[in-house]
C-alpha cells in the first residue's frame, strides 16, 4: 500500500552514445523521460541546446506502422479470424524477440500481400456493384431488340429515352407531328418510376424534336454500353458477376490462407513501435554540438540499475530527491492480493505523490459491500467460476481487464458468502423447485438473518458499516495532518467527530446495547460540539474564531447524509433478493406439468440472467461510489500522473528478460 | 372484492407507474448512444451500460407491485380481506417508488446521455459517466427503501 518513491534524474552524455544509451534505457524500462518544453522555453537553456527529434522520420514509421495494423484488419474482417474477448500479451524471450527480429523483410512482403489482397478485394467489390447497377438499368430495356450501337442511319435519328411515368406518348407522338417532324415513338415498357421508349425521326429536325422531348420530361438512360441489344449486355454482365463472385471467393481464400501470417504481422507491429519510440523519445532531448542531455524520473528502488546501466557510458548524470513543487509521476505498488483493486484506484483518479495509496484500505469494504448489495450464493459462484475461467482461459496475466476480472472474482467470492448469510440461493428456488415438482417443504434458513424479514436490523448494520467506513477515511486524514504538522486541525476535522458521532449515536440507540449508553453519549456529543466551537479559536484569526459553528452545522449534515448513503448497502440487497424471488415466483405460475417444466426452466433462465447483470452492473458501481464519494471525500485529493517509463511499449507480445 | 383490496392494487399500480420514468430515460439515453454511435470509436458496450442505468427505477416498482400484489392475494391464490385503512396503507407503501422513480428515472436519463456524449469524445471515461449516472439512482435507492420499509410493516 503505497506510492512508490521517485528520484529526479538528469543526465548529460555524448551524441556519438546516444543511441546506445537509448536502447539501454529502454531495455531497463524504469526511467521515464521528461518532456522538454519547460527548459527550451526558459531563455538560458534556449541559448545553450536546441531541441533535438527527428519528426519526420518518426512520421515514416508511424506510416508503416498503421499499414500493419491495416494488414492486421485485413486478416480479422476478411480471414475469419475471430478476435477474443479479451486479449493478453504472448510472452517471449529476448532470444527469441532478436532472432524473430531478423525476419523483418518477410513481415514487410507479408503485409504488402495482404494489402494488394485486400485492394484486389475491393477493386473487385466495386466492379460488381457497377455491373449490377448496369443490370438494373438495362431491365426495362430487354424487350428492345435492336442494338444499342445503332443511333442513328443515313437520314434517321434513333434514341433511347425515359419520360417521367405518366407521360402519354401518343399526345408526345401527334405534338411532334404538329411541329413538322415525322417521328415514329415506341413504348418499351412503363414501371412505376419511369417509362421507356424508343424515338426515331429525321436528323434534320433534331433540334425541333429534341425541344418538344424535353417538354415531356425526357432523359437519357443510364445506360453505358453501346454495342449488342440489350438483353445481349445483360447477358455479358451477368456472366461477369459470376466471374467476379468467383474471383472474390478466391481473394478471399487467398487472405484465409494468410491467417497464419497474424503472429508474425504483430510481432513486426511491435517491433516497429520500439522502433518508433526509440526515436520518438528523441524528441524530449535536447542537443549541443557534441552532447545531449535530458531529466527524468525513477523508482527510488532501481537506483543501482540505473547506476549500472549510466556507467557504461561516458555522461554525467545527477540524481535527487523531487523538491516541493516537482509534479511527480505515480505508480502505485500494492501487495499481490490488492493489486487488482488499483483499477477502481484508477477509475477515479491515481493519487498524487503526496498522499496515501487508499487502494488497500478500502480493498476490503469493497469486497463487503458489493457482497452485501448482491448477495446470493447462486449469483456469486457464478461470477467467481466465470471471471476465473476468463482469467485462465485467456490467459490475463496484467492490464485493466486482469485486474477487473480479479476484482469481480473476489466480489464473488464475498456474494457467495453474503448469500449463505442471508439465505439467498438464486433467491428461494431451492424452496419454489421443492414446493413445484416435488411437493416437498423444504427451507434453507439464513445463517445470519433474512433481509426481507430483518430489514431495520440490516439497515443499522449497513449504516454501521458506513460509520466504520468513514472513520477509517478520517483516520487517514488525521494521519496526513499529523505528518504535515497539523496536530490541532487533525483533532477539530475528525477527532472531534468521532466523539460527536459515537455520542449522538449512544445517546439515541445507547439504551438497547448498555444502560448507561445515552447518558454517556449524551456527554461525548456536549464534549464533542464543544470541542468543535472551541478549537478553531485557537486556530484562527478574526472572523475565522467563529467558524466552528459553520463546521457544525455542514459537520451534523455532512456526517449524517453521508452514513444514510450507506443504506444503498440494504435498498441494492433488498432490489437483487426480491427480482430473483419474483423470477422464482413467475416461474412457478407457469410451471405446472409435463411442458411448464420447460416453460420453468426458460423463464427462471431469463429472469436470473437479467437480474444477475442489473444487480451485478449496480453492485459494482455502488460499491465504487461509496468509495469515490463519502470515503475519498474525506481524504482523498487525486490528480496524480501515472508514472511512464520508457520501455517497450509493445500490444502484442511481452519480452521477458531472462534472469528476471 | 372489498375497497380494501381495491386501494391496494391502486397502490400497486402506481408502484409499477416507477417505469414510466425508466422508459423515458433509458429512451434519453438511446437517442444519446444512437447519435454518437454515428460517429467512429465508441464501443457499443460502453454505451449500452450507460443507456441501462436508468431502467432500475422500473424494476424496482416493479418489485414492490409484484410484493403489494402477493401479500393481498391478487397474483398465486385468492384475495383476502382488507380492511379500507390496510389498503390505503398499501396504496401509501407504493407511493414513494412510483413518484421519485417517475422523476430520477428521467434526470438519471440525462445524465446518462451526458455521459455517453462523454465517453463518445473521451476515452476512458466510462467510470466517470457511470458514477455521474449514477448519483441521481440514490434518491430511487431510498424511495424504495422507504416502500419496502412500509410494505413490510403493514400487516394484513
Amino acid at each position: 500500500m503505497a506510492i512508490v518513491k521517485m528520484n529526479k534524474l538528469s543526465v548529460i552524455g555524448m551524441i556519438s552514445e546516444k543511441e546506445d544509451l537509448i536502447k539501454t534505457l529502454m531495455d531497463l524500462g524504469v526511467v521515464e523521460i521528461s518532456s522538454n518544453a519547460g527548459k527550451l522555453q526558459d531563455e538560458e537553456w534556449a541559448k545553450l541546446v536546441e531541441k533535438d527529434g527527428d519528426e519526420e522520420r518518426v512520421s515514416l514509421m508511424e506510416k508503416e506502422l498503421s499499414r500493419v495494423d491495416n494488414a492486421l484488419g485485413v486478416l480479422q474482417k476478411h480471414g475469419g479470424l475471430k478476435a477474443p474477448l479479451f486479449t493478453s500479451r504472448r510472452p517471449m524471450t529476448r532470444k527469441e524477440f532478436n532472432s524473430l527480429s531478423r525476419k523483418e523483410k518477410t513481415y514487410a512482403k507479408q503485409t504488402q500481400e495482404l494489402l494488394d489482397l485486400n485492394d484486389k478485394f475491393n477493386a473487385a467489390t466495386v466492379d460488381i456493384n457497377q455491373a449490377t447497377a448496369q443490370i438494373s438499368a438495362l431491365e426495362p430495356w430487354l424487350t428492345y431488340d435492336v442494338p444499342l450501337e445503332i443511333v442513328s442511319t443515313d437520314e434517321l435519328r434513333v434514341r433511347l429515352a425515359e419520360f417521367p411515368p405518366v407521360v402519354d406518348l401518343e399526345a408526345l407522338s401527334d405534338a411532334l407531328e404538329e411541329a413538322g417532324c415525322t417521328s415514329l415513338v415506341n413504348e418499351v415498357s412503363r414501371d412505376k418510376l419511369m417509362c421507356y421508349a424508343s424515338i426515331a425521326y429525321f436528323k434534320a429536325d433534331e433540334e425541333k424534336a429534341l425541344e418538344i422531348l424535353k417538354e415531356s420530361g425526357f432523359t437519357v438512360p443510364g445506360i453505358v454500353d453501346t454495342k449488342g441489344t440489350p438483353a445481349e449486355c445483360t447477358e455479358k454482365y451477368k456472366t461477369m458477376l459470376v466471374d467476379l463472385a468467383a474471383k472474390k471467393e478466391d481473394i478471399l481464400s487467398q487472405i484465409k490462407e494468410r491467417t497464419s501470417y497474424k503472429e508474425d504481422l504483430e510481432f513486426y507491429h511491435d517491433l516497429l513501435t520500439i522502433r518508433r519510440d526509440e526515436y520518438k523519445i528523441r524528441g524530449n532531448m535536447m542537443n549541443t554540438e557534441k552532447t545531449f542531455t535530458f531529466d527524468g524520473w525513477f523508482p527510488v528502488a532501481t537506483l543501482d540499475l540505473v547506476r549500472k546501466a549510466l556507467k557504461k557510458f561516458t555522461c554525467v548524470y545527477e540524481y535527487s530527491e523531487p523538491s516541493e513543487d516537482d509534479e511527480i509521476p505515480v505508480i502505485l505498488n500494492d501487495r499481490r492480493f490488492f493489486e487488482p483493486m488499483q483499477f477502481i484506484t484508477g477509475l477515479y483518479s491515481l493519487p498524487n505523490a503526496r498522499e496515501v495509496d487508499p487502494t488497500a484500505i478500502f480493498t476490503m469494504f469493497y469486497i463487503v459491500f458489493f457482497g452485501m448489495m448482491f448477495a446470493d450464493v447462486g449469483y456469486g459462484l457464478i461470477l467467481f467460476a466465470a471471471t476465473l475461467f476468463a482469467i485462465k482461459h485467456y490467459k490475463l496475466y496484467e492490464g485493466a481487464t486482469y485486474q477487473l476480472m480479479r476484482v469481480l472474482n473476489y466480489c464473488g467470492i464475498s456474494s457467495a458468502v453474503f448469500g449463505v448469510l442471508f439465505g439467498s440461493y438464486f433467491g428461494d428456488l431451492i424452496t419454489v423447485v421443492g414446493k413445484q415438482f416435488f411437493d416437498a417443504d423444504i427451507v434453507i434458513k439464513p445463517l445470519w438473518l433474512n433481509p426481507t424479514e430483518s430489514s431495520m436490523t440490516l439497515l443499522i448494520v449497513s449504516c454501521a458499516l458506513g460509520v466504520l467506513h468513514l472513520f477509517v477515511g478520517m483516520g487517514i486524514k488525521a494521519y496526513e495532518q499529523i505528518k504535515a504538522g497539523d496536530v490541532l486541525g487533525a483533532v477539530n476535522d475528525n477527532f472531534v467527530w468521532y466523539v460527536i458521532v459515537l455520542g449522538l449515536v449512544l445517546w439515541l440507540f445507547g439504551a438497547k446495547v448498555v444502560p448507561w449508553g445515552p447518558v454517556a453519549g449524551k456527554w461525548m456529543t456536549i464534549v464533542g460540539f464543544a470541542a468543535a466551537i472551541i478549537i478553531p479559536i485557537f486556530m484562527n484569526k478574526g472572523v475565522g474564531k467563529a467558524i466552528g459553528l459553520w463546521n457544525i452545522y455542514s459537520g451534523v449534515t455532512g456526517n449524517l447524509s453521508d452514513i444514510l448513503s450507506y443504506s444503498r448497502l440494504l435498498g441494492l440487497g433488498l432490489a437483487s433478493a426480491s427480482i430473483a424471488q419474483v423470477v422464482n415466483f413467475l416461474a412457478s405460475l407457469v410451471g405446472h406439468g409435463g411442458a411448464g417444466i420447460i416453460l420453468f426452466i426458460l423463464v427462471e433462465l431469463l429472469g436470473h440472467a437479467l437480474n444477475f447483470a442489473i444487480n451485478a452492473l449496480g453492485s459494482f458501481v455502488h460499491s465504487a461510489r461509496l468509495q469515490y464519494v463519502e470515503f475519498f471525500g474525506r481524504f482523498f485529493e487525486g490528480g496524480g500522473e501515472a508514472f511512464k517509463p520508457f520501455g517497450k511499449d509493445t500490444k502484442y507480445v511481452r519480452i521477458i528478460e531472462e534472469g528476471k | 372484492m372489498t375497497i380494501g383490496v381495491a386501494l391496494a392494487v391502486f397502490g400497486a399500480a402506481i408502484a409499477a407507474c416507477a417505469g414510466v420514468g425508466s422508459g423515458l430515460g433509458v429512451g434519453i439515453a438511446g437517442e444519446a448512444a444512437d447519435g454518437v454511435m454515428a460517429g467512429e470509436g465508441t464501443s457499443f458496450g460502453s454505451t449500452l451500460v450507460l443507456q441501462a442505468l436508468p431502467g432500475t427505477q422500473g424494476i424496482y416498482g416493479m418489485v414492490i407491485a409484484i410484493m403489494i400484489m402477493t401479500k393481498i392475494g391478487v397474483l398465486g391464490g385468492g384475495a383476502i380481506d382488507l380492511s379500507v385503512a390496510q389498503g390505503l396503507a398499501l396504496l401509501g407503501a407504493g407511493l414513494p417508488i412510483g413518484i421519485v422513480g417517475v422523476w430520477s428515472g428521467i434526470a438519471q436519463g440525462k445524465a446518462a446521455a451526458a455521459g455517453i456524449q462523454l465517453v463518445s469524445k473521451k476515452d476512458g471515461k466510462l467510470g466517470q459517466a457511470i458514477i455521474y449516472a449514477v448519483m441521481v439512482e440514490t434518491y430511487a435507492i431510498l424511495a424504495f427503501i422507504i416502500s419496502f420499509l412500509l410494505y413490510n410493516g403493514i400487516t394484513v
